[in-house]
């Protein structure tokens, strides 16, 4: 079963993302902030990470630097996740190292093929 | 110390000249006495002239001094009444908050329960559409197992709203804290142009500018545009 790291400070989404990703078979873990994310996916490797952009302690941009710096996320796809719809920001993120940018709030469907679209 | 007026300091100033100007005629006595009595008459009108400008430019400044002071008071009355006002803001959209909290809390709850109901029949009506494939019954249990995904899927977009409205909730907390500060840098400014021009302060319309492009800069950085619950775009790159 592949693994998605789901990052986010508001439970309501975590819960969402969670309740869709596994109704659609993946097993998923959750962080609240991008600190929790970033030592969560030290002790495991996971196939994809969905992450939140503005959150405490570390924001989603600062994670995917951080994951990107790591030789085991050098590839995994990261998604962000976000309210911020602005061109700006979208290519700060793509900057970073972002696999691609999904504005909130998402639709459940369309999620999942986007998943299963970037993990082939 | 009594202090006195800027008329009595000229009536004073003046009248200090008019002695002064006797005085002199007087040490003059023995020349002519027709054109030192003329050049004396028009020294003590030159006098009289630059005292009382000078009486009435003292005079606008203490005016101005007075409509300053006034002005500053207005300023400092209406940065109490508007950073009161900011803290009830505060208050209030505190209170929305946690409204939201909880109407989300009950959501979920309610949320969880009926979705692992939905998902139960949903594999049942999926089961049974499999096993009445290619009847009309069949047809419809399919087209049922659809309607349910499809309302899951449309109360899991629309429980996104906790996250959107609570970050319009910190973004319009933000645009209230920049118009406060505003409030509080217009009120240091009003009271630096009532002191003495120093070389570093800065003049009224660039530091008005200053604050403008302040609160600009807070209302644009707004992190939510949605306008509707409607699934956001999705960006590959």
């Amino acid at each position: 079963m592949k693994s998605i790291l789901a990052v986010d400070d508001s439970p309501s989404i975590r819960s969402m993302v969670s309740f869709t990703l596994k109704n659609a078979g993946y097993e998923v873990i959750e962080a609240v902030d991008g600190m929790d994310a970033l030592s969560k996916a030290k002790t495991k490797v996971m196939n994809l990470v969905l992450t939140d952009q503005n959150m405490p302690l570390m924001d989603g941009l600062t994670l995917v630097r951080s994951l990107r710096q790591l030789p085991a996320y050098r590839s995994v796809p990261i998604l962000i996740l976000t309210t911020e719809s602005g061109v700006d920001m979208k290519s700060k993120g793509k900057a970073a190292g972002a696999t691609g940018w999904l504005v909130k709030p998402f639709d459940p469907q369309r999620l999942i093929d986007v998943v299963r679209k970037v993990l082939g | 110390m009594p202090t006195h007026g800027p008329r009595y300091r000229a009536l004073l100033t003046g009248t200090g000249w008019t002695l002064a100007v006797i005085a002199t005629l007087a040490w003059f006595k023995s020349a002519p006495l027709a054109p030192i009595t003329l050049m004396s008459l028009g020294a003590l009108a030159l006098g009289w002239a630059g005292v009382w400008m000078c009486a009435m430019k003292s005079e606008q400044r203490a005016a101005r001094a007075v409509i300053g002071e006034e002005s500053r008071m207005v300023i400092d009355e209406l940065a109490r009444v508007i950073g009161m006002e900011m803290q009830r803001a505060h208050i209030e959209l505190g209170r929305v908050d946690d409204l939201l909290a909880h109407a989300i809390e009950q959501l979920m709850n309610a949320f969880n329960s009926v979705s692992e109901e939905a998902r139960r029949h949903q594999t049942e009506l999926a089961q049974l559409a499999s096993a009445a494939r290619g009847t009309p019954a069949g047809e419809q249990l399919r087209a049922a197992a659809e309607r349910v995904t499809s309302e899951v899927n449309g109360a899991v977009t629309a429980l996104q709203f906790r996250d959107v409205v609570g970050q319009k909730l910190g973004h319009v907390r933000r645009e209230l804290d920049a118009l406060e500060q505003a409030m509080q840098q217009i009120r240091a400014v009003a009271g630096a142009q009532g002191g003495p021009a120093t070389p570093g302060r800065q003049d009224l319309a660039t530091q008005v500018h200053g604050l403008l492009r302040n609160l600009e800069m807070a209302r644009a950085a707004s992190p939510v545009r949605q306008e509707f619950m409607h699934a956001g775009e999705v960006d590959l790159f």
